[in-house]
């Protein structure tokens, strides 16, 4: 590979590519504003600019050449930190100060503004421009974003993304020179569902999130990284909380599944996460038709009797899971039918959806499946059908034991009530539907911001998420749940957390078989064997 | 109506064939707009243009606010703008204008309620070797007194028609 050296550093490019986006893939940083991976090169802030000794050729460029737009040559020698570049990074740094407001105390971007992360690294952390400044105010341009042109740098960001990327082309560049305005025209709103990337990479705290403004300083935020359950296309997060409360949804960079991006949609998903009153809360049992509260020990031993007294096996018991429980889940219920009731089956919705057939890879983004592990299902061989034929012929048969993992189904009354008139119903879920009607014991789980395990997504992709935030008080991890169920059954199985399941599962044929937890990682795998097509090819 | 007549889409298309694409003929076409709507570009026509040109709606709105020669409101049937870059300005371009707002009671970018006049502030005119200088519509006046200014307006009030 080429290879040319920044400040003595040697770094590989491939052909074509910007002396700064080698940089970046190095770990270097150079500061930058207009510059995004994601669209066309303009080259408009000029903080990115480089001295450059030798072209490569053994000559000097005699100016600065902005590292943005200047292709990476064969042992060309460039300074990113010499005291001519420093020079033009303070003074191009002091210029955008011109109009900048100095209101950080009172913006929603301080702490991850880029135009103050250079300010203070590369500038003099100072302004000295005491002149009037050019006054806008805020402006509501879309259903989830507003707009406050002072902060505004002009970048152009948030124009070649709504023009290359999103394709409304609804931001636009009027005016010129002192007058420059990045707007959208008169009182035109913007509609689309993608507006929260806007406020991803706008620089500066011109672009914020309607839901998100003045709640929060971002420094206080901890960031887990986890994978966004709204879709099937599993877009890579980070969940944002502060003391056990979740303030938002961000994307994660993961060229192989959602680039830089994610819908809006999968942002307001927050909003579930600190939801109280539609979860359930601790294990319930019924006596004599009514559901009661009760201990954890009690409703294990009590299951453990009647299931018992039932002595179902085969096909006078069954599972059935939906596509929200994660594989680990999945797994557990398909073994302990298996391991403890003589081969019994389970059984998912098979809903498998659609991706928008586009050339805009970010409307191929939303799929019509609105759960994260439908194709997690599949693999490991739950039994589904688009319209649950074998489901309904099994409910048929009468079973007399049904063990539900989340809320399969809740809407279809047909099935529900089939299922309630097995003696005994238990539901692990985490959330109140219509299945608490028929449950005879419910027991609380955890919701995906508050345990590990892996989804499969639409392209059978394998995806961790990670426990965030604290789990309420009595709900325990589903894969716990199943461990307990078994111990207190008489039939252990000795998995201490979703981890174990997973490895196991690795050690197994099978489409999981030869995957490593670790290897999963933080960006995922795909399946055993399988090659999941790269984001948009 | 917002839309071409015969006659100029002939000179539209010619115009087309002179650039490798078609957005490359957004200024001529802009300025044929210009003409065509008495010296201005109503709004609705950014998205004739756009569509005409294969560009965005606001890409043409862009490139109408950057260049101070298309307008957006009507212009006065006497159009004078005037210079206050450097070389203008040394020579007393600035003063120019503020007689010109007494004389006309206009600031500018605005027109006169009877639609006689309208004034603009522009940047150099590309006769700075002349410098004070105005524009009434297409016509320079060079080296313009007080005297000189007051005579042109009282002529355009005697041939208001
Ligand atoms: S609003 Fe933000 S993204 Fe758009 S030009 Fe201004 S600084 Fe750049
Ligand atoms: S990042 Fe290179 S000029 Fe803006
Ligand atoms: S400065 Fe007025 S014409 Fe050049």
């Amino acid at each position: 590979m080429p290879s040319f050296f920044l400040d003595e550093q040697q770094i590989e490019f491939s052909q074509g590519e910007s002396v700064l986006r080698a940089a970046l893939r190095h770990g270097r940083d150079i500061p930058h504003y207009c510059y995004h991976a994601g669209f066309s090169v303009v080259a408009t802030c000029r903080m990115c600019l480089v001295e450059i000794t030798d072209m490569g050729n053994g000559r000097p460029m005699p100016k600065l050449q902005a590292s943005c737009s200047t292709p990476a040559a064969e042992g060309m020698k460039v300074l990113s930190l010499s005291d001519k570049v420093r020079t033009a990074q303070n003074q191009v740094n002091e210029y955008l100060l011109v109009n900048h407001p100095l209101d950080c105390s009172i913006c929603d971007q301080a702490g991850e503004c880029t135009l103050q992360d250079v300010a203070y690294s590369y500038g003099s952390g100072l302004s000295e421009m005491n002149y009037e400044k050019r006054v806008y105010g805020w402006r509501d341009v879309g259903t989830y974003i507003m707009l406050e042109r002072n902060r505004c740098i002009h970048c152009s960001r948030c124009e070649r993304f709504s023009r290359e990327v999103e394709g409304t082309s609804d931001f636009g560049m009027f005016l010129r020179s002192h007058e420059l305005t990045f707007d959208t025209f008169e009182d035109h709103r913007i509609m689309h569902k993608f507006q929260g990337n806007l406020v991803d990479i706008c620089p500066v705290g011109a672009i914020t999130e309607r839901e998100f403004r003045f709640k929060k300083r971002v420094w206080k935020l901890k960031k887990t990284e986890s994978v966004c359950p709204s879709c099937s296309t599993g877009c890579n997060i980070t969940i944002d909380h502060h003391r056990n409360h979740v303030e938002r949804l961000k994307p994660r960079e993961n060229q192989a599944v959602n680039r830089w991006w994610m819908c809006d949609e999968g942002r307001l998903g927050y909003r579930k996460l600190n939801a109280r009153e539609s979860r359930h809360l601790e294990p319930q049992a019924r006596v004599k038709g009514k559901l009661e509260p009760a201990g954890w020990e009690a409703v294990y031993e009590a299951m453990a009797n009647k299931i018992e007294e039932i002595s179902a096996e085969g096909d006078a018991v069954l599972g059935i899971a939906d596509t929200h429980a994660t594989n680990e889940e999945m797994y557990l219920l398909k073994k302990l039918l298996a391991d403890c009731f003589g081969g019994a089956r389970a059984y998912f919705p098979f809903r498998p959806g659609t991706e928008p057939q586009t050339d805009r890879f970010l409307y191929t983004l939303i799929t019509t499946d609105k759960s994260p592990n439908t194709q997690g299902a599949q693999a490991i061989g739950l039994l589904g059908d688009t319209d649950d034929t074998r489901l309904n012929s099994a409910l048929a048969k009468g079973p007399k034991l049904v063990i539900l993992l989340g809320m399969p189904c809740a809407g279809d009354k047909q099935v529900r009530e089939a299922v309630s008139r097995a003696e005994l119903i238990v539901l692990i879920a985490t959330e109140k539907s219509a299945w608490d009607d028929v449950a005879d014991i419910i027991l609380p789980g955890l919701i995906y911001a508050e345990k590990a395990g892996t989804f499969t997504n639409k392209h059978r992709r394998v995806q961790r998420i990670q426990p965030a935030i604290a789990a309420p008080e009595h709900c325990r991890e589903q894969c716990r749940i199943f461990v307990e169920l078994r111990e207190a059954m008489g039939q252990p199985l000795p998995l201490a957390n979703a981890r174990a399941v997973f490895e196991e599962m690795g050690g197994s044929d099978g489409p999981f078989g030869g995957l490593t937890w670790a290897e999963v990682g933080t960006l995922g795998v795909p399946l055993n064997g399988e090659k999941t097509a790269p984001a948009g090819a | 109506m917002t839309k071409f007549d015969k006659k100029t889409m002939t000179e539209v298309r010619a115009l087309f064939k002179r650039y490798a694409v078609k957005v490359h003929a957004l200024l001529p076409v802009l300025h044929l707009v210009q003409r065509e709507n008495g010296g201005y570009i109503p709004e609705g026509w950014a998205h004739y243009v756009a569509e005409l040109c294969q560009t965005t709606v606001n890409h043409v709105r862009g490139v109408i606010t950057f260049y101070n020669m298309f307008r957006t409101e009507p212009p006065g049937k006497y159009h004078i703008m005037v210079c206050t870059s450097v070389p203008c300005g040394l020579c007393g371009g600035d003063k120019v204008l503020e007689h010109l707002e007494h004389r006309l009671n206009l600031a500018p970018g605005q027109t006169s309620k009877d639609g006689l006049f309208s004034l603009e502030e522009v940047q150099c005119l590309a006769a700075c070797d002349k410098a004070p200088l105005i524009q009434i519509n297409a016509e320079v006046h060079e080296r313009v007194t007080y005297d000189q200014i007051d005579a042109l307006i009282e002529e355009a009030y005697r041939k208001p028609a």
